[in-house]
């Protein structure tokens, strides 16, 4: 679909050569021709850092970059350094691969609904000696008790009246991907590729493979995406089974999940400056869908805590995606247009949108404000709580999926950001962009029992993002 | 409804293909790094992994995977 940046280059010399012909024909002062076509300041000739073109056969680009995360109320915070790069070889063929770190650290909801009073969270663990000891866990503010004579521990962590109960949690993650892209004929792209993801309690293997093709003078591209990823869930403790108690045992082993991922998209050049592209996209996984640390606390009719539950999911799930994009080139800023329309067999449905503006200050400077608006109505399982008879110690005729994760929670949430792209020197790029997320959905729950009529269930996040990074072609 | 739409506007584009574009010499503007639908480099990867992290609705763009990092 894009012009490469060696027929750029002969395209510029052809328009170049036809200019000086142009000027001997015309002219009737052949020197001046002469004057016109002298080579010139190379300083003059440097495109502006907007119209750089697409990396061509025979370059090298590195993009190296670093996020920092942090939410706002002592929640998540992340670092994320990343280095990606691409080799298109003289044939055509592009190989391109990245490495990624990510630190995690901070709290989250623990799935646990509010209270009027202190909740306290106590859960038995296995532990390698039987010998009594009481300490902080690796994990942050639990305390831990070894139960004499045996090997399991009781691990427990108290969260103050009114507040969200949350988790802390400390992790990291590496991650790689390699990809090949072989240019089977003039028109036609192969690529295939794998990635890996590692985090101490979860991994992620992705195998993909995808053609694309070229039509109509190079104006339609046709493609077609496929991967297949594996994960492998090895939760701290254990995998809970669905609605088991958090003051058991937990003895599940590892679990996993397949998913299957296809994508199919046409890109079209409809004017000289206005590329659209549609894409369509189903995936469908199967296996272990919950989140292994997310609780669901059962209250009787007056709102008091009876017992906090591991949730519960399906195990599979079925999503679709279609997505409309367009560069438009407009004067000479570049806006990036697109919707997204979302559903799956969850019943979760949700609408995107996002444009951004990318305006060049001079030729070494481009700023790029951007805002992306997100809304999803909720899971048909979502549940902030579950409701019991008074002094239930076991619960019968609960629904057969519940959770109360604000990921499956109807809500909305708005991006406001902005980037700013300095050229250093020749063919690189410093880049700083900074975004504010923020989510906004229901407070209080109509209709609550009791003490929770009132109180404050929304989870959501405002979050502030600082991503630099420095771009090199060579 | 809106399947329906998505499929229509798909059709219509497909239909009007061989209609519309430009010619070689008329790539000056599209040839530009800044107009390539994948010019987003590792911003992109920063985007999908806040959000895929933070809301329910995922995927559309493309089909690479890679972790999880959910918290």
């Amino acid at each position: 679909m894009q012009l490469s940046e060696t027929k750029y280059r002969k395209l510029g010399s052809i328009a170049a050569g036809l200019s000086a012909l142009s000027a001997n024909l015309l002219s009737a002062n052949a020197a001046h021709a002469q004057d016109a076509s002298a080579p010139q300041n190379t300083e003059a000739h440097l495109p502006g850092l907007m119209d750089e073109p697409a990396p061509g056969a025979g370059s090298v680009v590195l993009d190296s970059s670093v996020l920092f995360y942090q939410e706002t109320g002592g929640r998540v915070q992340a670092i994320e350094p990343v280095i990606n790069g691409e080799v298109h070889l003289d044939n055509g063929d592009v190989i391109s691969g990245g490495l990624t770190y990510d630190s995690l650290t901070g709290a989250t909801p623990n799935g646990a609904a509010p209270s009027t009073g202190r909740q306290t969270f106590s859960s038995i663990i296995r532990q390698a000696t039987s010998t009594q000891v009481t300490s902080t866990s690796a994990s942050g503010n639990s305390t831990v008790t070894s139960i004499p004579g045996t090997t399991t521990a009781n691990s427990v962590y108290t969260q103050p009246a009114r507040a969200i109960p949350l988790a802390s949690f400390h992790d990291h993650r590496v991650a790689a991907n390699l990809t090949y892209n072989w240019q089977a004929d003039a028109d036609t792209h192969v690529k295939l590729g794998g990635a890996f993801s590692v985090e101490s309690d979860y991994t992620t293997f992705t195998g993909t493979t995808g053609i694309s093709r070229d039509f109509n003078q190079k104006n339609t591209t046709l493609s077609l995406t496929a991967s297949v990823e594996g994960d492998i869930s090895r939760p701290h403790g254990g995998t809970p089974t669905a609605y088991e108690n958090l003051n058991t045992l937990v003895t599940g082993g590892n679990d996993h999940k397949t998913v299957i991922n296809v994508v199919g998209g046409v890109t079209q050049t409809l004017t000289r400056f206005w590329l659209t592209q549609l894409n369509y996209n189903y995936s469908t996984s199967s296996g272990y869908q919950a989140d292994p640390y997310r609780l669901i606390s059962v209250v009787d009719n007056s709102g008091a805590p009876l017992a906090y539950l591991f949730e519960s999911r399906p195990r599979s799930r079925q999503r679709h995606s279609f997505y409309w994009g367009n560069k438009l080139a407009l004067g000479p800023t570049v806006a990036d247009v697109g919707v997204r329309y979302y559903t799956d067999s969850w019943g979760i449905k949700g609408i995107t949108a996002e444009v951004s503006e990318q305006v060049p200050i001079n030729r070494y400077l481009y700023v790029k404000p951007l805002f992306r608006y997100y809304k999803q109505s909720a899971a048909n399982f979502y549940e902030p709580y579950l409701i019991s008879q008074s002094g239930a110690t076991t619960f019968s005729g609960l629904p057969a999926y519940a959770s109360s994760d604000a990921r499956l929670s109807r809500f909305s949430a708005t991006t406001i950001g902005g980037r700013i792209g300095w050229r250093l020197f020749e063919d690189s790029e410093l880049y700083v962009e900074g975004e504010s997320y923020r989510q906004a959905g229901t407070h209080t729950i109509a209709g609550a029992p009791g003490q929770l009529a009132g109180l404050d269930f929304f989870s959501g996040v405002h979050a502030i993002s600082v991503m630099m990074g420095f771009k090199i072609k060579m | 409804m809106i399947r329906t739409i998505c499929m229509g506007a798909v059709l219509a584009l497909l239909g009007g293909c061989a209609h519309v574009g430009v010619k070689p010499w008329q790539r000056d503007s599209l040839a530009r790094a800044a107009m390539q639908p994948d010019n987003e480099g590792n911003i992109s990867g920063y985007h999908d992994h806040i959000y895929f992290s933070k809301e329910g609705a995922t995927g559309g763009r493309s089909s690479d995977g890679g972790g999880c990092g959910c918290n």
